[in-house]
Protein backbone atom coordinates (compact mmCIF):
# COMPACT_ATOMS: atom_id res chain seq x y z
CA UNK A 1 0.00 0.00 0.00
CA UNK A 2 2.85 2.30 0.88
CA UNK A 3 4.40 1.59 -2.51
CA UNK A 4 1.22 2.46 -4.27
CA UNK A 5 0.92 5.71 -2.35
CA UNK A 6 4.51 6.58 -3.13
CA UNK A 7 4.04 5.82 -6.78
CA UNK A 8 0.83 7.76 -6.92
CA UNK A 9 2.51 10.72 -5.32
CA UNK A 10 5.38 10.58 -7.77
CA UNK A 11 3.04 10.38 -10.71
CA UNK A 12 0.70 13.11 -9.57
CA UNK A 13 3.32 15.65 -8.72
CA UNK A 14 5.52 14.81 -11.67
CA UNK A 15 2.54 15.20 -13.95
CA UNK A 16 1.94 18.67 -12.61
CA UNK A 17 5.57 19.55 -13.03
CA UNK A 18 6.00 18.10 -16.48
CA UNK A 19 2.83 19.55 -17.87
CA UNK A 20 3.72 22.93 -16.53
CA UNK A 21 7.21 22.83 -17.97
CA UNK A 22 7.61 25.50 -20.60
CA UNK A 23 10.67 23.89 -22.11
CA UNK A 24 8.63 21.02 -23.52
CA UNK A 25 7.79 22.82 -26.74
CA UNK A 26 11.32 23.88 -27.56
CA UNK A 27 12.74 20.45 -26.85
CA UNK A 28 9.87 18.75 -28.67
CA UNK A 29 10.00 15.76 -26.37
CA UNK A 30 7.17 13.37 -27.03
CA UNK A 31 7.87 11.15 -24.01
CA UNK A 32 9.77 11.46 -20.76
CA UNK A 33 10.78 8.70 -18.39
CA UNK A 34 11.41 9.27 -14.69
CA UNK A 35 13.23 7.24 -12.05
CA UNK A 36 11.97 3.68 -12.05
CA UNK A 37 12.36 3.11 -8.32
CA UNK A 38 9.04 3.40 -6.53
CA UNK A 39 10.11 6.27 -4.35
CA UNK A 40 10.02 10.03 -4.13
CA UNK A 41 13.76 10.27 -3.47
CA UNK A 42 16.65 8.40 -5.09
CA UNK A 43 20.41 8.83 -4.78
CA UNK A 44 22.68 8.42 -7.78
CA UNK A 45 25.58 6.16 -6.81
CA UNK A 46 27.20 6.24 -10.26
CA UNK A 47 26.66 9.13 -12.68
CA UNK A 48 25.92 8.53 -16.37
CA UNK A 49 27.98 5.57 -17.52
CA UNK A 50 28.01 3.01 -20.28
CA UNK A 51 28.91 -0.57 -19.42
CA UNK A 52 26.26 -2.79 -20.92
CA UNK A 53 28.57 -3.94 -23.68
CA UNK A 54 27.17 -4.42 -27.13
CA UNK A 55 24.97 -1.37 -27.27
CA UNK A 56 25.67 2.30 -26.63
CA UNK A 57 23.75 2.86 -23.46
CA UNK A 58 23.95 5.50 -20.81
CA UNK A 59 22.86 4.65 -17.32
CA UNK A 60 22.45 5.94 -13.82
CA UNK A 61 22.87 3.65 -10.82
CA UNK A 62 20.18 4.48 -8.28
CA UNK A 63 19.40 3.56 -4.69
CA UNK A 64 16.87 4.83 -2.21
CA UNK A 65 17.93 7.99 -0.41
CA UNK A 66 20.22 7.99 2.62
CA UNK A 67 20.91 4.30 2.71
CA UNK A 68 17.35 3.05 2.97
CA UNK A 69 17.08 -0.61 2.03
CA UNK A 70 16.90 -0.80 -1.76
CA UNK A 71 16.78 -4.56 -2.17
CA UNK A 72 13.27 -5.71 -2.96
CA UNK A 73 12.07 -2.20 -3.79
CA UNK A 74 9.61 -2.10 -6.66
CA UNK A 75 10.70 -0.76 -10.05
CA UNK A 76 8.17 0.72 -12.47
CA UNK A 77 8.28 1.75 -16.09
CA UNK A 78 7.17 5.36 -15.67
CA UNK A 79 6.77 7.35 -18.88
CA UNK A 80 4.80 10.52 -19.46
CA UNK A 81 3.63 10.75 -23.07
CA UNK A 82 2.64 13.94 -24.82
CA UNK A 83 1.37 11.82 -27.72
CA UNK A 84 -0.21 8.37 -27.83
CA UNK A 85 2.19 7.03 -30.39
CA UNK A 86 4.37 4.25 -28.99
CA UNK A 87 4.14 0.51 -28.74
CA UNK A 88 6.14 -0.77 -25.78
CA UNK A 89 7.27 -4.36 -25.37
CA UNK A 90 8.91 -5.76 -22.24
CA UNK A 91 11.71 -8.28 -22.71
CA UNK A 92 14.34 -9.90 -20.54
CA UNK A 93 17.51 -7.85 -20.38
CA UNK A 94 19.92 -8.91 -23.11
CA UNK A 95 22.57 -11.12 -21.51
CA UNK A 96 24.90 -11.31 -24.50
CA UNK A 97 27.52 -9.19 -22.74
CA UNK A 98 26.87 -9.72 -19.03
CA UNK A 99 24.54 -12.07 -17.27
CA UNK A 100 22.91 -9.32 -15.20
CA UNK A 101 19.19 -9.77 -14.76
CA UNK A 102 16.74 -7.12 -15.80
CA UNK A 103 13.93 -5.96 -18.02
CA UNK A 104 14.18 -3.79 -21.10
CA UNK A 105 11.29 -1.85 -22.53
CA UNK A 106 11.63 -1.87 -26.32
CA UNK A 107 9.93 1.06 -27.96
CA UNK A 108 8.43 1.20 -31.43
CA UNK A 109 6.51 3.74 -33.46
CA UNK A 110 2.98 2.42 -33.22
CA UNK A 111 2.03 3.48 -36.76
CA UNK A 112 5.10 2.55 -38.79
CA UNK A 113 6.64 -0.05 -36.53
CA UNK A 114 9.98 1.74 -36.50
CA UNK A 115 12.28 0.80 -33.64
CA UNK A 116 12.89 3.88 -31.55
CA UNK A 117 15.02 2.58 -28.69
CA UNK A 118 14.93 0.94 -25.32
CA UNK A 119 14.78 1.79 -21.66
CA UNK A 120 16.67 -0.76 -19.55
CA UNK A 121 16.12 -1.67 -15.91
CA UNK A 122 19.04 -3.84 -14.78
CA UNK A 123 19.87 -5.64 -11.50
CA UNK A 124 16.21 -6.33 -10.95
CA UNK A 125 14.10 -9.48 -10.80
CA UNK A 126 11.35 -9.29 -13.40
CA UNK A 127 7.80 -9.04 -12.11
CA UNK A 128 5.47 -11.92 -12.84
CA UNK A 129 3.89 -11.54 -16.24
CA UNK A 130 5.88 -8.54 -17.44
CA UNK A 131 8.11 -10.38 -19.89
CA UNK A 132 6.34 -10.48 -23.23
CA UNK A 133 3.76 -7.94 -22.13
CA UNK A 134 3.10 -4.89 -24.31
CA UNK A 135 0.89 -1.84 -24.55
CA UNK A 136 0.22 1.14 -26.76
CA UNK A 137 1.21 4.26 -24.89
CA UNK A 138 -1.22 7.00 -24.01
CA UNK A 139 -0.77 10.75 -24.01
CA UNK A 140 -0.61 10.59 -20.24
CA UNK A 141 1.22 8.47 -17.71
CA UNK A 142 2.18 5.01 -18.90
CA UNK A 143 3.00 2.78 -15.95
CA UNK A 144 3.93 -0.86 -15.62
CA UNK A 145 5.50 -2.75 -12.73
CA UNK A 146 8.65 -4.30 -14.18
CA UNK A 147 10.22 -5.91 -11.11
CA UNK A 148 12.02 -5.54 -7.80
CA UNK A 149 15.64 -4.67 -7.04
CA UNK A 150 17.66 -7.88 -6.74
CA UNK A 151 19.86 -8.88 -3.80
CA UNK A 152 21.82 -11.35 -5.92
CA UNK A 153 23.04 -11.44 -9.49
CA UNK A 154 24.33 -14.31 -11.64
CA UNK A 155 28.08 -14.76 -11.30
CA UNK A 156 28.82 -13.28 -14.73
CA UNK A 157 27.40 -9.95 -13.59
CA UNK A 158 30.03 -7.73 -11.91
CA UNK A 159 27.71 -6.35 -9.17
CA UNK A 160 30.43 -4.99 -6.82
CA UNK A 161 28.14 -2.29 -5.44
CA UNK A 162 25.31 -4.50 -4.23
CA UNK A 163 21.58 -3.91 -4.69
CA UNK A 164 20.73 -0.94 -6.90
CA UNK A 165 18.78 -0.09 -10.04
CA UNK A 166 20.83 0.46 -13.20
CA UNK A 167 18.50 2.46 -15.46
CA UNK A 168 19.63 3.27 -18.98
CA UNK A 169 18.57 3.98 -22.53
CA UNK A 170 20.09 3.12 -25.89
CA UNK A 171 21.80 6.31 -26.93
CA UNK A 172 22.65 5.30 -30.49
CA UNK A 173 19.04 6.01 -31.31
CA UNK A 174 19.13 9.69 -32.23
CA UNK A 175 15.72 10.57 -30.87
CA UNK A 176 16.36 9.12 -27.42
CA UNK A 177 18.48 11.18 -25.10
CA UNK A 178 19.36 11.46 -21.46
CA UNK A 179 18.99 14.40 -19.16
CA UNK A 180 22.65 15.28 -18.82
CA UNK A 181 21.76 18.41 -16.87
CA UNK A 182 19.79 16.49 -14.32
CA UNK A 183 19.41 18.66 -11.25
CA UNK A 184 20.78 17.73 -7.87
CA UNK A 185 17.68 18.11 -5.73
CA UNK A 186 19.73 18.17 -2.53
CA UNK A 187 23.12 19.84 -3.07
CA UNK A 188 23.99 19.28 0.60
CA UNK A 189 23.99 15.58 -0.05
CA UNK A 190 27.28 13.96 -1.14
CA UNK A 191 25.49 12.20 -3.98
CA UNK A 192 23.24 13.62 -6.64
CA UNK A 193 19.69 13.23 -5.42
CA UNK A 194 16.95 12.72 -7.96
CA UNK A 195 13.58 13.52 -6.56
CA UNK A 196 10.86 12.90 -9.13
CA UNK A 197 8.63 15.30 -7.24
CA UNK A 198 11.27 17.85 -6.36
CA UNK A 199 12.25 19.68 -9.51
CA UNK A 200 10.17 21.84 -11.76
CA UNK A 201 12.35 21.36 -14.80
CA UNK A 202 14.66 18.41 -14.42
CA UNK A 203 12.97 15.45 -12.87
CA UNK A 204 13.16 13.13 -15.85
CA UNK A 205 16.00 10.79 -16.87
CA UNK A 206 15.34 9.93 -20.51
CA UNK A 207 13.31 11.57 -23.25
CA UNK A 208 12.21 10.80 -26.78
CA UNK A 209 12.22 13.71 -29.20
CA UNK A 210 9.71 14.13 -31.94
CA UNK A 211 10.89 11.81 -34.72
CA UNK A 212 8.36 12.28 -37.53
CA UNK B 1 -2.44 23.61 -19.41
CA UNK B 2 -1.21 23.95 -15.85
CA UNK B 3 -4.67 24.83 -14.64
CA UNK B 4 -6.09 21.86 -16.48
CA UNK B 5 -3.53 19.60 -14.94
CA UNK B 6 -4.29 20.94 -11.49
CA UNK B 7 -7.98 20.27 -12.00
CA UNK B 8 -7.20 16.78 -13.17
CA UNK B 9 -4.78 15.77 -10.46
CA UNK B 10 -5.76 17.87 -7.48
CA UNK B 11 -8.23 15.28 -6.13
CA UNK B 12 -5.58 12.59 -6.32
CA UNK B 13 -3.01 14.82 -4.69
CA UNK B 14 -5.35 15.73 -1.87
CA UNK B 15 -6.19 12.08 -1.41
CA UNK B 16 -2.55 11.19 -1.23
CA UNK B 17 -1.88 13.87 1.36
CA UNK B 18 -4.75 12.63 3.49
CA UNK B 19 -3.51 9.08 3.29
CA UNK B 20 0.03 10.19 4.10
CA UNK B 21 -1.11 12.06 7.18
CA UNK B 22 -2.46 8.82 8.57
CA UNK B 23 0.60 6.81 7.65
CA UNK B 24 2.23 4.81 10.40
CA UNK B 25 5.83 5.35 9.33
CA UNK B 26 6.18 8.87 10.65
CA UNK B 27 9.24 10.11 12.52
CA UNK B 28 9.37 8.74 16.08
CA UNK B 29 8.25 11.18 18.72
CA UNK B 30 10.98 12.68 20.94
CA UNK B 31 12.29 10.37 23.64
CA UNK B 32 11.49 11.42 27.20
CA UNK B 33 13.31 8.62 28.97
CA UNK B 34 16.74 9.36 30.42
CA UNK B 35 17.95 5.93 29.37
CA UNK B 36 19.48 6.14 25.93
CA UNK B 37 17.45 4.02 23.62
CA UNK B 38 18.76 2.48 20.48
CA UNK B 39 16.50 2.53 17.51
CA UNK B 40 16.81 2.31 13.80
CA UNK B 41 18.22 5.59 12.66
CA UNK B 42 17.28 7.58 9.60
CA UNK B 43 20.86 6.89 8.52
CA UNK B 44 23.66 9.44 8.46
CA UNK B 45 23.26 12.37 6.12
CA UNK B 46 25.44 11.97 3.08
CA UNK B 47 28.07 14.64 2.67
CA UNK B 48 27.92 15.67 6.30
CA UNK B 49 29.78 14.70 9.44
CA UNK B 50 28.40 12.11 11.82
CA UNK B 51 29.03 11.27 15.46
CA UNK B 52 30.09 7.65 15.79
CA UNK B 53 30.93 5.45 18.79
CA UNK B 54 34.57 4.27 18.56
CA UNK B 55 36.97 2.41 20.84
CA UNK B 56 38.63 4.63 23.41
CA UNK B 57 42.09 4.09 21.93
CA UNK B 58 41.02 4.88 18.37
CA UNK B 59 43.02 7.54 16.61
CA UNK B 60 40.69 9.59 14.46
CA UNK B 61 42.07 12.13 12.02
CA UNK B 62 40.17 15.22 10.99
CA UNK B 63 38.11 14.56 7.89
CA UNK B 64 38.30 10.79 8.20
CA UNK B 65 35.53 8.96 6.40
CA UNK B 66 33.35 6.71 8.52
CA UNK B 67 34.28 3.83 6.26
CA UNK B 68 37.97 4.29 7.05
CA UNK B 69 37.10 3.91 10.75
CA UNK B 70 35.23 0.67 10.24
CA UNK B 71 37.53 -1.41 12.44
CA UNK B 72 37.32 1.22 15.19
CA UNK B 73 33.53 1.34 15.35
CA UNK B 74 32.04 -0.34 18.43
CA UNK B 75 29.27 -2.80 17.47
CA UNK B 76 25.91 -1.72 18.79
CA UNK B 77 25.54 -4.93 20.79
CA UNK B 78 28.77 -4.21 22.66
CA UNK B 79 28.32 -0.48 23.18
CA UNK B 80 28.13 -0.64 26.97
CA UNK B 81 30.81 -3.28 27.47
CA UNK B 82 33.95 -1.46 26.39
CA UNK B 83 35.64 1.87 26.95
CA UNK B 84 34.57 4.03 24.07
CA UNK B 85 34.16 7.61 22.96
CA UNK B 86 32.39 9.70 20.36
CA UNK B 87 34.26 10.72 17.25
CA UNK B 88 33.39 12.63 14.14
CA UNK B 89 33.69 11.17 10.67
CA UNK B 90 32.56 12.14 7.21
CA UNK B 91 29.75 10.30 5.48
CA UNK B 92 30.29 9.50 1.82
CA UNK B 93 27.99 7.57 -0.46
CA UNK B 94 29.65 4.26 0.21
CA UNK B 95 28.77 4.35 3.90
CA UNK B 96 25.12 4.46 2.97
CA UNK B 97 25.48 1.44 0.72
CA UNK B 98 27.63 -0.74 2.96
CA UNK B 99 27.08 0.19 6.59
CA UNK B 100 23.92 -0.08 8.66
CA UNK B 101 23.94 2.25 11.63
CA UNK B 102 21.67 2.54 14.60
CA UNK B 103 21.44 5.65 16.70
CA UNK B 104 20.42 6.75 20.16
CA UNK B 105 18.57 9.87 21.10
CA UNK B 106 21.80 11.89 21.09
CA UNK B 107 22.22 11.01 17.41
CA UNK B 108 25.35 8.99 18.13
CA UNK B 109 25.69 6.26 15.54
CA UNK B 110 26.54 2.66 16.36
CA UNK B 111 27.54 0.16 13.71
CA UNK B 112 24.92 -2.55 13.38
CA UNK B 113 25.92 -4.59 10.36
CA UNK B 114 27.88 -4.30 7.14
CA UNK B 115 27.00 -5.37 3.62
CA UNK B 116 29.33 -7.53 1.53
CA UNK B 117 28.99 -9.30 -1.81
CA UNK B 118 29.85 -13.00 -1.58
CA UNK B 119 29.97 -15.69 -4.23
CA UNK B 120 27.23 -18.24 -3.70
CA UNK B 121 25.64 -21.28 -5.26
CA UNK B 122 22.12 -19.89 -5.01
CA UNK B 123 20.63 -16.42 -5.01
CA UNK B 124 20.44 -15.83 -1.26
CA UNK B 125 16.81 -15.18 -0.36
CA UNK B 126 15.62 -11.79 0.85
CA UNK B 127 13.47 -11.45 3.92
CA UNK B 128 10.50 -9.11 3.98
CA UNK B 129 10.90 -6.29 6.46
CA UNK B 130 8.16 -5.64 8.94
CA UNK B 131 8.22 -1.92 8.21
CA UNK B 132 5.75 -0.40 5.82
CA UNK B 133 8.42 0.35 3.26
CA UNK B 134 7.90 -2.95 1.51
CA UNK B 135 11.64 -3.25 1.02
CA UNK B 136 13.27 -6.60 1.63
CA UNK B 137 16.13 -7.12 4.02
CA UNK B 138 19.35 -8.76 2.97
CA UNK B 139 20.08 -12.09 4.71
CA UNK B 140 22.84 -12.63 7.24
CA UNK B 141 25.83 -14.22 5.51
CA UNK B 142 26.49 -16.71 8.29
CA UNK B 143 22.93 -18.05 8.00
CA UNK B 144 23.82 -19.30 4.54
CA UNK B 145 27.28 -20.80 4.99
CA UNK B 146 26.20 -23.96 3.19
CA UNK B 147 25.39 -21.94 0.08
CA UNK B 148 28.48 -19.75 0.03
CA UNK B 149 31.42 -20.50 -2.23
CA UNK B 150 34.31 -21.73 -0.08
CA UNK B 151 37.85 -20.75 -1.02
CA UNK B 152 38.72 -24.40 -1.63
CA UNK B 153 36.63 -24.18 -4.79
CA UNK B 154 37.42 -22.18 -7.91
CA UNK B 155 35.61 -18.82 -7.98
CA UNK B 156 34.54 -19.31 -11.58
CA UNK B 157 32.39 -22.23 -10.48
CA UNK B 158 30.17 -19.92 -8.45
CA UNK B 159 26.75 -19.28 -9.92
CA UNK B 160 25.78 -16.09 -8.07
CA UNK B 161 27.06 -12.95 -6.41
CA UNK B 162 24.87 -12.25 -3.41
CA UNK B 163 24.66 -9.29 -1.08
CA UNK B 164 24.42 -10.27 2.58
CA UNK B 165 25.06 -8.77 6.00
CA UNK B 166 27.65 -9.41 8.71
CA UNK B 167 27.68 -8.32 12.36
CA UNK B 168 31.08 -6.79 13.12
CA UNK B 169 32.86 -8.53 15.99
CA UNK B 170 34.14 -6.86 19.15
CA UNK B 171 37.78 -5.84 18.75
CA UNK B 172 40.07 -8.39 20.37
CA UNK B 173 37.34 -10.94 20.93
CA UNK B 174 38.24 -14.60 20.34
CA UNK B 175 37.66 -15.57 16.75
CA UNK B 176 34.57 -17.52 15.92
CA UNK B 177 34.93 -20.61 13.82
CA UNK B 178 35.64 -19.18 10.43
CA UNK B 179 35.26 -20.27 6.87
CA UNK B 180 37.24 -18.71 4.06
CA UNK B 181 34.89 -17.78 1.24
CA UNK B 182 35.03 -15.88 -2.04
CA UNK B 183 33.82 -12.30 -2.20
CA UNK B 184 33.57 -9.60 -4.85
CA UNK B 185 35.16 -6.17 -4.65
CA UNK B 186 35.68 -3.45 -7.27
CA UNK B 187 38.53 -4.21 -9.66
CA UNK B 188 40.45 -1.13 -8.52
CA UNK B 189 40.29 -1.94 -4.82
CA UNK B 190 43.53 -2.39 -2.89
CA UNK B 191 42.89 -5.98 -1.77
CA UNK B 192 45.77 -8.17 -2.97
CA UNK B 193 45.23 -11.55 -4.62
CA UNK B 194 46.82 -13.44 -1.70
CA UNK B 195 45.23 -11.46 1.10
CA UNK B 196 42.53 -13.02 3.24
CA UNK B 197 40.81 -10.20 5.10
CA UNK B 198 37.93 -10.59 7.51
CA UNK B 199 34.86 -10.32 5.29
CA UNK B 200 33.29 -7.65 7.49
CA UNK B 201 36.19 -5.30 6.65
CA UNK B 202 35.68 -5.55 2.88
CA UNK B 203 33.42 -2.46 2.74
CA UNK B 204 36.57 -0.41 3.40
CA UNK B 205 37.67 -1.45 -0.08
CA UNK B 206 34.38 -0.82 -1.86
CA UNK B 207 35.11 2.45 -3.61
CA UNK B 208 32.48 3.16 -6.21
CA UNK B 209 33.69 3.19 -9.78
CA UNK B 210 31.84 4.01 -12.99
CA UNK B 211 33.07 0.85 -14.68
CA UNK B 212 31.61 -1.50 -12.09
CA UNK B 213 34.40 -3.91 -12.96
CA UNK B 214 34.86 -6.43 -10.21
CA UNK B 215 37.37 -8.98 -9.00
CA UNK B 216 37.03 -11.94 -6.69
CA UNK B 217 38.99 -12.06 -3.43
CA UNK B 218 39.01 -14.39 -0.44
CA UNK B 219 37.84 -13.39 3.02
CA UNK B 220 37.23 -15.08 6.33
CA UNK B 221 33.68 -15.21 7.56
Amino acid sequence: MSKVRTLLAAVVVSALLLMGNGSRTSEADTHRWIVGLATTCADVTTWWHSNEGEFDTDALDLVLCNGATTSGNQVWYQDYGYYADLEVWFLNHDTAYTSCTGVQAEIYDEVNGWYLGGIHYVHINAAAGVIGDSFVSSNNWNLELVGTVAGSQPAGCPFPDGPHLHQSNRTEIWALHNNSSLNDDDPGNAQVEVNPTGSTSSNWLHALEQWW
Amino acid sequence: MVVGALRLFAPLLVGFLLISCGDGDQQPSPQTSTTPEIELSENPVLGQDALVWVYDDASVENGATCLSLLDELVPVTERTKVEAKRATCHVTGQEALSLNFLSDSSQTLYIGSVQVILLSDIALPLATLTSSSGAQELPMCRDHLANLHLSTRHPEEALWRSACMILPPLKGAPLQTTQVVWATVPEASQVGPDEILPCWLLPKYMELSPSNDAKDVRCSL
